[in-house]
Order: C-alpha cells, then sequence, then structure tokens
C-alpha cells in the first residue's frame, strides 16, 4: 500500500470512529415549536418532541424507539451511490438501487423502494407519488407501507428533492397500530412547515 | 514425517471419519407418522415445527386460497399416500427455489412459479423436494454433519497435541475430505430427488421432457450472470450441465410415457400475480438474468401476459440506461401497446423515457394518453408537473 493510500484508510477510519461516536452518544431534543436546524440543509419546526441522533449528512428522529416511529433525514446523496448513500455502484454491480443525477420523480421512487426491500422488510408499496413545495424547491412526496417479520405492519411517507445535483430524502415511518395515527397529523404539519437553508 | 507413518495417519484418519459415520437407522416413512419422541430426530422436529409456527405468521407468505389450493393439489397428486404429511407455503421471493423440512413443511417461493412454464414443469420441481422427503435426505445430512464435526473436532485435538507441521497438515487435508464428502452426499441427495422427482410427474401422465427444459431455461439465466457474483437466482439447487444432461436422458427413455403440460391450469392459477411477480423480478436489478428470463417468458406468453413481459422489457432498459437502451426501451413499450389490455403506465413510462432524451413534445403527448386512459391515477399531480414543464420546454423550442 503506498503512503498515500495508508493515510487515505486512517482518515475513512478516524471519521468512521466519529461517526459511530456520535451516533453511540446520548440523544439530543427536539423541542415543540421552536425552529430547529436539521442537518446542514433544513430549518424544521416540530409540534412534537423528539429523540434526536445526529451524523455526517443523517438525522434520526425517534419519540418512542425506532421501531415504533422514526423520521430519517438523509442529505447530499450522490450520483452513483445507492439511495441510502451506503455504496458505490461499481462495474461489477452495475444495476442495484443508485441514484442517478437527473432520474425523473417515478424512477426515484422506484429506486427508493427496491432499496426498502433490500432493507429485508416485506410487501413494500408505494403509492400517491405527489409534488410538493419545500420553500422554493419542488421536491416529491409518496406513502410507503411495508411488514416485517413480526407481523407489524408500517405506515409512512417519503419526501424527496434534487439539490446541487444530489439526493436528500426525510423518511417516516410507524406502525400502523396506534402509532402512526397518533404521530402522523405532527409529521404532515413538521413537513408543510420545513424550510430549506440557502 | 517418513513415508509409513505418514501412511499410517491417512488410515487413521479415513477410520475415524468412517467409523463415526452415523449407523443410526432411518425409521420407516409410513404415511401420517412422527418420530419416536425419544430420537434426535424428534427433537430436530420440535425446532422445526417452531420455525413453522414462524413459517405462518411470515409477512412473506402468499394466503391466496386459489393459488395455495392449486399447489396443494398438485403437491397430493404427486405425494400420494403422503399427501397429508406435507404442508405447503407459497414465499414471496423472487428467487428460484423450493425446499423441504424433514418435518413435512414445504417452501415454494414465487420465483420458481415465475419460471416454471407449466403445471408439468412444476410438478417435477415438487416431485423433487418430496423426493427430499421420502429419502429423508435433510435428517441424513443433519446426522451426517455433526458425526463429521464431532471427528473433526477430536482429530483437532490429536493435531494440537502432537503439535508437529505433519499433524496439521494431516488436519487440514482430512477437513478437507470431509466438506467434499458433505457435497458429495449433498449432490447425490440432489441426483436421488431429480429421478424421484421424474417418475412420479411422468406416472401422472406429464410430458418426460419438461424437467430437462425447466432447467435449460434456469442454467441459460445462471449462464447470463457476471461469473465473479454468487449466483443471482438460485437459493439452492445448482443448475449443471450434468443436471440436465441427466434428465434429458431420462427424457429420452420415457419420450412416450406422458403428453400432459397443464399449461391451461398453470396459467390460470398464476395469471393474477404474474404481473407482481414480474415487478419482484425487476426489483432483483440483475438486468442481464432478468432478460434472459423476459425471452423465454415472451417465447410463451399470449394477450396481456406479452404485454406485460414487452412493458417490463421497456423498463428494464430504461432503468438500465447502457449503450442502445433508449431505443430497445421506446421499441419495447410500443410493442408492449400493440396488444390488447396492455397497462396504461407504459404511456407514463414512454414519456419519462423521452423525457429523459429529451424530446419534450412526444413525452407530453404519452403523458396525455396516460392521464386519458387513467383519469383517477394515483400520482396524477406528479405526471401534470412534468406535462406541465414538458409543454413550456416544447414550446420554449
Amino acid at each position: 500500500m503506498r503512503i498515500n493510500e495508508r493515510w487515505a484508510v486512517r482518515i475513512l477510519a478516524a471519521g468512521l470512529i466519529m461517526l459511530v461516536s456520535a451516533c453511540g452518544g446520548p440523544p439530543g431534543i427536539v423541542r415543540p415549536n421552536e425552529p430547529t436546524r436539521v442537518t446542514r440543509i433544513y430549518t424544521a419546526t416540530s409540534p412534537i418532541e423528539w429523540a434526536r441522533y445526529k451524523s455526517f449528512n443523517a438525522e434520526l428522529w425517534t419519540i418512542d424507539g425506532t421501531a415504533l416511529n422514526r423520521i430519517l433525514w438523509l442529505t447530499n446523496i450522490r450520483d452513483k451511490y445507492h439511495v441510502f448513500g451506503s455504496s458505490r455502484a461499481t462495474k461489477r454491480r452495475p444495476d442495484g438501487p443508485f441514484y442517478r443525477t437527473g432520474m425523473d420523480a417515478g424512477e426515484i421512487e422506484s429506486v427508493l423502494r427496491d432499496g426498502i426491500t433490500g432493507m429485508g422488510v416485506a410487501n413494500v408499496k408505494t403509492t400517491n407519488l405527489q409534488p410538493v413545495t419545500i420553500g422554493n424547491l419542488t421536491a416529491f412526496r409518496f406513502d410507503v407501507s411495508f411488514d416485517v417479520g413480526n407481523g407489524l405492519h408500517y405506515l409512512g411517507n417519503l419526501t424527496f428533492f434534487e439539490r446541487r445535483k444530489k439526493l436528500n430524502l426525510i423518511w417516516y415511518s410507524a406502525p400502523a397500530e396506534y402509532y402512526h395515527p397518533r404521530d402522523s397529523h405532527a409529521v404532515d404539519q413538521l413537513l408543510a412547515d420545513l424550510q430549506i437553508r440557502e | 514425517m517418513s513415508r509409513k507413518p505418514k501412511l499410517l495417519a491417512w488410515i487413521a484418519v479415513a477410520a475415524l471419519l468412517a467409523g463415526c459415520a452415523s449407523q443410526q437407522p432411518l425409521r420407516d416413512m409410513a404415511p401420517g407418522e412422527r418420530p419416536p419422541e425419544d430420537t434426535d430426530e424428534a427433537g430436530l422436529w420440535m425446532a422445526l415445527d417452531e420455525s413453522e409456527m414462524a413459517l405462518q405468521r411470515s409477512p412473506l407468505l402468499i394466503r391466496d386460497a386459489g393459488l395455495n389450493a392449486y399447489v396443494k393439489k398438485l403437491v397430493c397428486d404427486l405425494a400420494g399416500e403422503y399427501c397429508r404429511d406435507i404442508r405447503v407455503y407459497i414465499i414471496r421471493r423472487p428467487y428460484f427455489n423450493a425446499s423441504m423440512a424433514p418435518n413435512g413443511v414445504m417452501q415454494v417461493w414465487t420465483g420458481a412459479l415465475l419460471r416454471s412454464e407449466n403445471e408439468a414443469q412444476l410438478g417435477f420441481v415438487l416431485g423433487h423436494e418430496i423426493g427430499h422427503f421420502l429419502h429423508q435426505h435433510s435428517i441424513k445430512q443433519w446426522r451426517r454433519t455433526k458425526d463429521i464435526m464431532n471427528a473433526l473436532s477430536i482429530l483437532q485435538l490429536v493435531a494440537a497435541s502432537a503439535g508437529t507441521r505433519d499433524a496439521y497438515d494431516i488436519f487440514d487435508v482430512s477437513q478437507l475430505v470431509a466438506y467434499a464428502s458433505l457435497y458429495k452426499y449433498s449432490r447425490d441427495a440432489e441426483r436421488e430427488s431429480d429421478t424421484e422427482g421424474f417418475e412420479r410427474a411422468v406416472k401422472l401422465g406429464y410430458r418426460a421432457d419438461q424437467g430437462a427444459l425447466l432447467w435449460q431455461g434456469l442454467l441459460a439465466e445462471d449462464n447470463a450472470r457476471d461469473r465473479n457474483k454468487p449466483s443471482g437466482i438460485f437459493a439452492t439447487h445448482p443448475a449443471t450441465e450434468e443436471r440436465m444432461t441427466t434428465l434429458r436422458e431420462a427424457a429420452e427413455a420415457f419420450a412416450n410415457a406422458g403428453s400432459r403440460t397443464g399449461e391451461e391450469g398453470y396459467r390460470s392459477a398464476t395469471e393474477p400475480f404474474f404481473a407482481s411477480w414480474l415487478d419482484d423480478e425487476m426489483g432483483r436489478r440483475h438486468y442481464p438474468q432478468t432478460i434472459v428470463l423476459l425471452d423465454r417468458l415472451q417465447e410463451r406468453a399470449t394477450g396481456s401476459h406479452l404485454a406485460w413481459v414487452d412493458y417490463y422489457r421497456g423498463e428494464l432498459f430504461r432503468k438500465r440506461r447502457a449503450g442502445g437502451d433508449d431505443k430497445r426501451a421506446i421499441d419495447a413499450y410500443r410493442a408492449a401497446m400493440r396488444i390488447s389490455g396492455y397497462p396504461p403506465i407504459a404511456h407514463r413510462d414512454l414519456g419519462y423515457m423521452y423525457r429523459t432524451i429529451q424530446q419534450p413534445a412526444l413525452a407530453a403527448s404519452e403523458w396525455r394518453e396516460y392521464l386519458k386512459l387513467k383519469p383517477d391515477a394515483a400520482d396524477r399531480a406528479t405526471v401534470e408537473h412534468y406535462l406541465s414543464e414538458a409543454t413550456g420546454a416544447a414550446h420554449a423550442n
């Protein structure tokens, strides 16, 4: 290994350690009705309180635990990267659920559906793809439902938009029983009031 | 190590491996019978019964009564007096697989149903699984694996106590021998089950060449994959030339045995699921293999099935975007639209294709047609958004 590669690996390892330690620490709090900076992109005002875990380019919000309610904020997913940002398309694996700059909304919906299926959940259904406005940007949103092995049925929605040739996602999901009906209106309000920071 | 002790060591390894092979007899497989409670098999069944309860709750289970009744009846025809011992579970997974547990749980994955062309081919697959059940392959393999692992752990102790390089070498080689013997057993079991499945299907009057034809299609799909990657479609049951040749030879020997393919019954049982199984197949995103499958499906598809095959071919090329795929996608969508009963979404996605290649006027025309055919489309607002974008662009041009 050349010296530059060795340093690249060390820097990557240090970054991973920082990311893991950020996730492993105590959560922050999103206080109700207080404008909150989310990742480096949004200002959000939530009518309800959330626990908040931050890492580089991503945040995870939950109230009762991530299996019961969560909002995943993923930002700046680059061209030819997996839609959840974890890996890159390669010559050997060119056809996975990879985001490509300039995809139409229907294609991004389809790639996201395949990406969610790849997470090991079953019966992933997406419907009701709609354009929505966030600040001055046109984004899109669709409803998502899926089942998990323990029998729970999940509902939610996924909002996405392209900004500076990169993909940004906001994915809300919660079990159809109790948690989704309880919180979905508050999430709708949060999404409706969302602002993009220039 | 000199030659003589080495030879003796080899003999010891062989004797150890052979000697500890399980001598426990297999039970008689009388219909409706469970293994006696004081046996290791009963313990295995208990664990499998618990897994079955989890399987019954699985969200991947296809619960459609008609499809389940159809597959179960075919299993019963093939299994005869063992019908009641087998419970069939259809699992929504787009890979070619079926499996049989010793306690009678048979899993059939939707990828196997999509790839079977008719009842005769599915009958061959199910008969193969029934063969595993009746020959008690799983329990034999389980005992054999346990015995070999026990023997290897003893050998490891011997090698460790000897502490010499030769002893470790002997342990390494004996490990290879042991694993090779497990794989060989597995291949032998597959052959035995192929024969059982073949005989049972032929006895019911199904055409003898259908098993070989199915494997031929699967082999073509497997050959289309990138060789650096594990098999994309086979969860188990690798397709090999040897396997196909054996089946073809058997078919030639029984060429006049039967003429049934059961194509009509198969088509009507699987009809409601055809499009969704194709959609799942597309979700695998292993396009070279899916192209081979679509080619095969196209040969036998008629009516709306043919339209769906053409539509998904268009989707595949639109999503893959390799050189020349734009034109291939457009041709495939157009081919779908020439068939009565084609899905209106072909217009929407052809519109998206035209948008990608910057043909806004053509894109707009397709989206208008889509909204005309499907005025209550759930994504109407999105399509209208793109339509207004395309109309503006077309005017600007």
